[in-house]
């Protein structure tokens, strides 16, 4: 057969032949001429490994026809080597090209299953068109012993919600292959199963990468007030990535047992990837004290702890507390500074934006450039105090202060864009300078690069311009 | 707790503050009263701050009836935390997240 013809209300898909393209295509053509109230074409060349040329002048021809008619042509499942034709032959641009499963046969999905480029989209449009036909196909997946189809079978049923396969789903908890007890332990979390909660604690042990994990999330949506206590004692293990994992499992719990098992474990930890984790996991709590907590952190020895209690200050939106992180931003630690101001420049406070600017002479360097992006997310006008940085000796400093400017006044960014494009020694800077030119596109501005391109002695910032006059 | 806008033949339903479940249960709720006459919903989570366990169940069993109804339920605008519970409990695989709204809308 060279061609598959079916309509649907006002669409006609056109599926191509495995042989004969030329002429499959020609009467998917004759299909288009005599079939009235068309306004969707798509042709499907999921049977076309290749195409030779005679093939894509009769493409052309469907877009001509189709255009005529004012309808429109959509290509779907091209090749990757008919996509290099395409391209190879300028077409490209003339078509809509997406991927489509609907002409696919059950046993044709499933194969895709092999193909990790595919899988995940193959399971999602298997499971938004759940069929019987498709579901027997999945169940007898279940039973096969390839792990890799067994894993996307169990993964499709729960995207698809199919409860009937609850039994199955559970047997695959006992599968030889971690993938698949992965894939049944989230499908199970999903259902909402509790009959398996228990279960999934022995999970907690596993070693098998991401199934301890699958486990806790499971247990977490399956949790009742028992489960933060059964958590918590994986708090003790000696793997950092299951005390992460617990920390993980109890913010999402999310009760006040839950939360009195972090906050004691703060006071323990050692490690400091936990310790930021378990931090950060408190920041997800609804609780009067957290805001406290998490200033505190910024007096923790560990980077990773200063940065996620700022991280977290500026998930609660700690407004009542700028006044405190203010007053961090000249701390003798320059890193707990650099973090306090990375927080108020999230917070978008504008009541911090002066207190910001007065700061910046008396801080250090990590901590100045810090003030200059926050100043960029601030709804202040900053851009006098920018602006009188653009003679700053650090070209850091320089490159900071335009992105900033871009951000809240992009008229002052562009004026000094173009006098630091062609009078900054940092090439750095003027590649920046360009970048914002590019982006704003101020009346003129390619004069200006025009005039900028042959006294540039830097590749980067030489090519950039070329790239956006075209002229490479 | 909840504003809800049309937009692009959608109905986008920004939450605010807290997931939990009771919030959780009004969303629940509300989108499926909405699917009454509506055909499409995007959850806004741009304004969540807090989420747990039992307000993601809510969520999930929502995406279970929109199914069942053959409605159309999409996720945006997501802090990382947020996006972290989801993935964390393999739940990013089953619902359509977006990064903006305005990819939401498609």
């Amino acid at each position: 057969m060279s061609v598959e013809l079916t309509r649907n209300k006002d669409t006609l898909r056109v599926v191509i032949g495995a042989e004969n393209h030329v002429e499959g295509l020609n009467e998917g053509l004759a299909a288009v001429r005599s079939e009235s109230g068309v306004y969707k074409v798509i042709l499907d060349l999921k049977n076309c490994l290749f195409l030779q040329s005679k093939s894509l002048a009769t493409i052309l021809a469907f877009k001509k026809e189709i255009q005529k008619n004012k309808a429109e042509l959509l290509l779907v499942n091209v090749s990757e080597e008919v996509h290099q034709l395409f391209e190879m032959t300028n077409l490209l641009p003339l078509f809509t090209i997406s991927q489509d499963y609907t002409s696919f046969t059950a046993d044709e999905l499933l194969e895709k299953f092999f193909d990790p480029e595919e899988a995940d989209r193959v399971s999602d449009f298997i499971a938004e068109n759940y069929t019987d036909d498709i579901k027997a196909r999945l169940y007898d997946a279940l039973a096969m012993d390839d792990p890799l189809l067994k894993e996307y079978a169990v993964l499709t049923i729960g995207k698809a919600h199919d409860y009937d396969a609850t039994a199955k789903i559970k047997e695959c908890l006992d599968s030889d292959s971690g993938s698949v007890v992965r894939a049944a332990i989230l499908v199970l979390g999903w259902f909402g199963e509790v009959s398996v909660r228990d279960r999934l604690y022995e999970f907690l042990k596993s070693s098998v990468s991401d199934v301890a994990e699958a486990a806790a999330g499971s247990i977490a949506l399956l949790a009742d007030d028992s489960d933060a206590d059964k958590i918590g004692i994986l708090l003790k293990s000696d793997s950092p990535r299951l005390r992460i994992v617990a920390a993980q499992a109890l913010s999402l719990i999310n009760d006040s047992q839950s939360y009195s098992i972090l906050l004691e474990h703060l006071k323990k930890e050692k490690n400091e990837d936990v310790r930021a984790f378990t931090v950060k996991s408190l920041a997800g709590f609804n609780k009067p004290g957290v805001a406290d907590i998490l200033l505190a952190g910024f007096d923790d020895e560990s980077i990773k702890v200063r940065e996620a209690s700022a991280g977290g200050l500026v998930r609660i939106k700690a407004k009542d507390k700028v006044e405190e992180i203010l007053k961090r931003i000249t701390d003798k630690d320059s890193w707990v500074g650099y973090f306090a101001v990375k927080a108020l420049g999230e917070m978008h406070s504008e009541v911090s934006a002066e207190r910001l600017i007065e700061a910046y002479a008396a801080v250090e360097e990590n901590v100045r450039l810090a003030i200059i992006e926050a100043l960029g997310k601030i709804k202040y006008d900053s851009s006098p105090f920018l602006q009188g940085l653009v003679k700053d000796d650090n070209e850091d400093v320089r490159k900071e202060v335009l992105g900033a400017l871009m951000k809240i006044k992009p008229d002052a960014a562009a004026a000094t864009a173009e006098k630091l494009v062609g009078s900054d020694e940092s090439w750095l800077v003027r590649f920046k300078a360009v970048e914002i030119l590019d982006t704003i596109k101020p009346e003129g501005y390619k004069d200006v690069l025009r005039s900028r391109i042959t006294a540039e002695d830097n590749k980067y910032v030489r090519e950039k311009i070329q790239n956006i006059l075209e002229v490479l | 707790m909840f504003d809800v806008q049309g937009k692009n033949g959608k109905q986008v339903v920004y939450i605010k503050g807290e997931v939990n479940a009771q919030t959780g249960g009004e969303l629940k709720k509300k989108v499926l009263d909405m699917f009454a006459s509506h055909n499409a919903a995007v959850l806004s989570f741009k304004g969540v701050v807090y989420m747990n366990s039992s307000g993601l169940r809510e969520i999930i069993d929502l995406l279970k009836n929109a199914n069942k109804m053959k409605k159309e339920l999409g996720l945006c605008e997501m802090s990382s935390d947020i996006r972290e519970m989801f993935a964390f409990t393999g739940l990013d695989k089953v619902f359509k997240i977006y990064e903006t709204e305005a990819q939401a809308l498609g």
